[in-house]
């Protein structure tokens, strides 16, 4: 109870921080400090925030997730840091404290929810590092391991069976992705066919980084294009800006079965999603800051998948783009891929 | 840098730059006189611009690869090293010679008593013509493979019996296009050997079942 | 002003109450529907990742071109002062104030977080401007409307004092909202012309012909309210005013109907895959033409009332004018709407055809949006054409 009480002050003082901070951002507008006395107000805070919340957002989301909690203080807590959580910065403008703040917030929620601890990362890109990605076209065969690897791995949604790549079937002697299909179920490789996987390609000039109205989606100094899931507004224009069908949204809550829930996460990779943004392949951040491979490549059987640092000239990847010939979809539209295709 | 990317880089720099009270109009007037940026050119022009120079990483494959016992592997192209699994430790019953040092008919023999290993392996790889169990396996020394030239190699380095017909197979295996590279992107690089996925007595992969089908994408497909 | 303005807009005759009875319930509706939507995400609409934008978004950009066209009657009355416009204006730039009401709306209920639409506010949130078309249109969108509610309610408020409204205040503003109007819908246009992701979209000829279909619909639309202003109020509109809007709406619909003509020859002479969207609108695509009874809708009533509008004995004669008038509107808004925003998602990138079906639930946002619309737009009228009657003003009080 006292340890309990300890966090909550020295929460408070965090809190006091990031509004402070918050404020500047603000302008100073005049109903800023009153949110702020009410808040800090112990007694009353949770009938605060319920009235705040609901006159700020016409009693959406946050309302209703605040009705259904365990009483007593995890709740309050729990208010307290959706609160902060609602009305905290774009991601990429923070500074490396409040991403650690952020992140720290994000655990706890987790925790007070649902019991259990998660690791969620902040690492930023590492130095003169430029992923790239090699998919060998005569390679795959059509397994489809890597899209369950990615699902698990990326925590996407079961309910609507959310999958980051596909997996196409083409008949030999075209090309055509309109005669592909993309939903196969039968022994494969089918005599005849090929194969050929796509995701996101996280392109140098990304289309749909450039749509957002809210700078929400972005591309990395390492070349990944992320998501700021907490800033993104659903609007769905990257999703029609994409050429290459990267792009997914949550259309209801997503659903991960508690004991599927990979907890190692990254703020802009696997973390938990909510109903209204958008997702999509972010190269297994979480994976792939620290050294290990993508989940997909990780998984592929047939060794289809070839991942790695464009601009060190001893990588794999490297060796692929100088000594293979290959090729990238949709060329034409100038978005720069950083996904090649090649043949053996 | 080619005109299209210096067109778009133009555009690129003018949406970032121009600072408020612009109208539509005037910035396509302010188009055609400003200086493009230099950025954005595509992965290429990056690797370019980065040079030549090795790496040095912060990080090594080592925390994704320990479990893996690693065999080393020069490259003889730019005397580079790469890993690959140990392959003597995974073999049940070696060394060969505790049994192949009797004659085969003997353990050919239908007699129960006789200790039965690989009587199932048939070879499905290349012709009879070609291949047979005496082109890659020593005769004189069975726990030994046998190159063309009868000098021997051991099974850990068995790629170097596969590279004397698969060349352009081993190329890629060698620069990293072929045989997947394990547990992690940064280096040392551990790869798969050929004998990780081929069966060297039948190599060609089998066919199977997809891992998954997706209702819902039929349905999106096909609602009816 | 605002305690008389309400006593305006409360009373008046039966019909006028249950016109408004009527509205409110389709809006309480809506209310119902959106609420559902609220709580169970956008996938209680007939949207998916491979047609992400839908009935929401066809009626925003529809509504876009009404919005616009009110600046064909701005531009000859103030600058040209043309007398004959005079009275349809307020009608108009109420119009362009309800049409912009409804595509905000329409935007809103389309966002998967509009709890976070705080994000786009400049300052405390991050707008994605210059490079973000959307970021665009938000500045204009809010700017028309800043400028479509102020102007009309400078000149009604010195009407309504019984004073006359000074040019040299309200005329900067309409000068630069006849440029604005235009900006609004090329800057819509370009959110779509500008992604090369969708070949049918990704056309020069997008915004021009926005501006065709709009300048067409959006006229029409204020004949067709002008009928009824003058019907059923005291207000006086003379025939001369309808007359010159409907050539506007000829002139429109006819440059549009050769604008749909040089895409439709683009689209069918070369066939490529870039036409596959235009082959699954008009034709269907392996069985699925969920849009081919639309489009073809679209284009015999697109064609029947510009023929209409182009004979002049048929144009003058006010009950054709007012049938094909109501025609064209409906023609353009299945062209703008089913036919523009739909198709462009449908093959997806990689080929697929994936049909899409408003859901109830969308439907009943939409009715309900559109019931705000014509809601805000009556309110609008009545009090400004008491104002204009003289019915309503401040020496009255005294």
């Amino acid at each position: 109870m006292l340890f309990n009480r300890k966090n909550k002050v020295k929460k408070n003082q965090k809190a006091d921080l990031t509004f402070s901070e918050e404020q500047g951002k603000m302008d100073n507008r005049p109903a800023n400090e009153g949110v702020e006395q009410v808040i800090n107000k112990p007694q009353d805070r949770r009938t605060a925030m319920k009235g705040l919340t609901a006159m700020l957002l016409s009693g959406a989301g946050l309302l209703n997730s605040s009705c259904s909690l365990t009483a007593g203080e995890d709740e309050q807590d729990l208010a307290q840091l959706k609160w902060e959580e609602y009305f905290k910065g774009n991601y990429r403008l923070m500074t490396p404290e409040e991403k650690k703040e952020t992140v720290r917030r994000l655990e706890r929620m987790y925790e007070l929810n649902n019991g259990g601890k998660i690791n969620i990362s902040d690492k930023g890109p590492l130095k003169d590092v430029l992923y790239g990605y090699a998919f060998n076209i005569s390679k795959c065969r059509g397994y489809m391991d890597c899209i369950n690897a990615c699902i698990k791995e990326n925590n996407q949604d079961r309910n609507s069976q959310m999958q980051y790549i596909r997996i196409h079937e083409f008949e030999n002697g075209r090309m055509d992705f309109a005669m592909a299909d993309d939903n196969f179920y039968h022994e494969v490789p089918a005599a005849g066919h090929f194969y050929i996987g796509t995701q996101c390609f996280h392109c140098d000039n990304p289309p749909c980084v450039d749509v957002c109205p809210v700078k929400a989606t972005w591309k990395e100094k390492d070349g990944i294009v992320v998501i700021d899931y907490d800033w993104c507004i659903g609007c769905r224009y990257c999703e029609a800006a994409c050429p290459y069908d990267g792009r997914r949204f949550n259309w209801s809550d997503p659903h991960v079965p508690e004991n599927e829930l990979n907890k190692d996460q990254h703020y802009l990779g696997n973390r938990l999603r909510k109903k209204g943004v958008m997702e999509k392949c972010t190269f297994c951040i979480q994976r792939t800051r620290s050294g290990a491979n993508p989940a997909c490549v990780e998984a592929c059987p047939t060794g289809a998948r070839i991942f790695g640092n464009l601009l060190d000239p001893k990588s794999s990847i490297r060796w692929v783009l100088e000594n293979k010939k290959v090729f990238r979809l949709k060329e034409d539209l100038g978005t720069e891929p950083k996904f090649w295709y090649f043949m053996d | 840098m080619d005109k299209i990317s210096m067109i778009r880089n133009g555009w690129r720099f003018l949406m970032r730059s121009l600072g408020p009270g612009a109208v539509l109009f005037g910035i396509l007037v302010l188009g055609s006189c400003s200086a493009p940026a230099h950025e954005d050119q595509g992965p290429l022009a990056k690797i370019e611009e980065h040079g030549k120079e090795a790496k040095v990483y912060p990080l090594t494959s080592e925390p994704f690869t320990f479990y893996i016992k690693k065999i080393p592997v020069r490259n003889a192209e730019d005397d580079t090293m790469f890993y690959i699994p140990d392959r003597l430790g995974q073999l049940s019953s070696f060394p060969c010679s505790r049994c192949h040092s009797e004659p085969l008919d003997h353990l050919k023999s239908t007699d129960p008593t006789v200790k039965k290993a690989h009587w199932d392996i048939a070879l499905t790889h290349a012709t009879e013509e070609v291949l047979n169990c005496k082109v890659c396996h020593s005769e004189k020394d069975m726990d030994y493979l046998r190159l063309n030239n009868n000098s021997t190699v051991d099974f850990n380095n068995s790629h170097r019996s596969c590279a004397q017909c698969h060349a352009s197979e081993y190329k890629d295996w060698i620069g990293g296009a072929h045989g997947k590279q394990l547990g992690a992107w940064v280096p040392p690089r551990v790869s798969a050997t050929c004998v990780d996925c081929h069966n060297p007595h039948s190599p060609a992969l089998e066919t199977r079942w997809p891992a998954r089908l997706n209702t819902i994408k039929i349905k999106e497909l096909d609602p009816k | 002003m605002i305690s008389d303005g309400l006593k305006e807009a409360t009373k008046g005759s039966t019909a006028y109450h249950i016109w408004m009875a009527t509205l409110t319930l389709l809006m309480l509706f809506g209310t119902y529907a959106y609420y559902q939507q609220i709580v169970h995400g956008l996938s209680v609409t007939g949207m998916t990742d491979r047609v992400s934008w839908g009935l929401y978004i066809s009626n925003f950009t529809f509504l876009v071109g009404v919005a616009a066209a009110a600046v064909m009657l701005v531009l000859p009355t103030y600058i040209l002062k043309d007398i004959d416009f005079s009275q349809a204006v307020l009608i108009g730039e109420g119009l362009a104030v309800a049409a912009l009401i409804m595509c905000l709306a329409f935007v809103t209920v389309d966002m998967g977080g509009p709890a976070r639409l705080w994000h786009i506010i400049p300052g405390i949130g991050n707008l994605n401007w210059p490079a973000s078309m959307l970021a665009w249109d938000v500045i204009v969108l809010n700017g028309y409307l800043f400028i479509n509610i102020t102007i009309p309610f400078y000149i009604l408020y010195h009407h309504y004092l019984g004073k006359k409204p000074k040019k040299s205040v309200y005329l900067p503003g309409v000068l630069i909202s006849v440029f604005w109007a235009v900006g609004i819908h090329l800057v819509t246009a370009f959110l779509y012309a500008g992604l090369p992701a969708r070949p049918f979209w990704n056309n020069a000829l997008l915004g021009p012909r926005f501006l065709a279909s709009a300048f067409a619909a959006g006229p029409a639309l204020i004949i067709l309210v002008l009928a009824i202003i003058r019907k059923y109020t005291d207000y006086y509109i003379a025939d001369k005013t309808i007359n010159k809007i409907a050539m506007v709406v000829t002139v429109a619909a006819q440059i549009n109907l050769i604008m749909l003509g040089s895409e439709l020859f683009k689209e069918f002479y070369s066939v490529t895959h870039h036409s596959s969207s235009a082959i699954y609108m008009f034709f269907g695509i392996d069985g699925k033409n969920a849009l081919v009874p639309w489009i073809w809708t679209s284009i015999a009533l697109n064609l029947l009332a510009t023929l209409a509008l182009t004979y002049n004995r048929f144009r003058r004669n006010h009950t054709v004018l007012f049938i094909s008038c109501a025609v064209l509107f409906l023609a353009i808004w299945i062209d703008k709407g089913m036919g523009l925003i739909i198709p462009g998602f449908i093959p997806g990138p990689w080929g697929e055809i994936v049909e899409y079906f408003p859901t109830w639930v969308e439907i009943g946002v939409t009715t309900g949006i559109w019931a705000l619309g014509a809601f805000v737009f009556s309110l609008l009228v009545k009090v400004a054409v008491s104002i204009e009657l003289g019915k309503m003003q401040y020496r009255n009080r005294q």
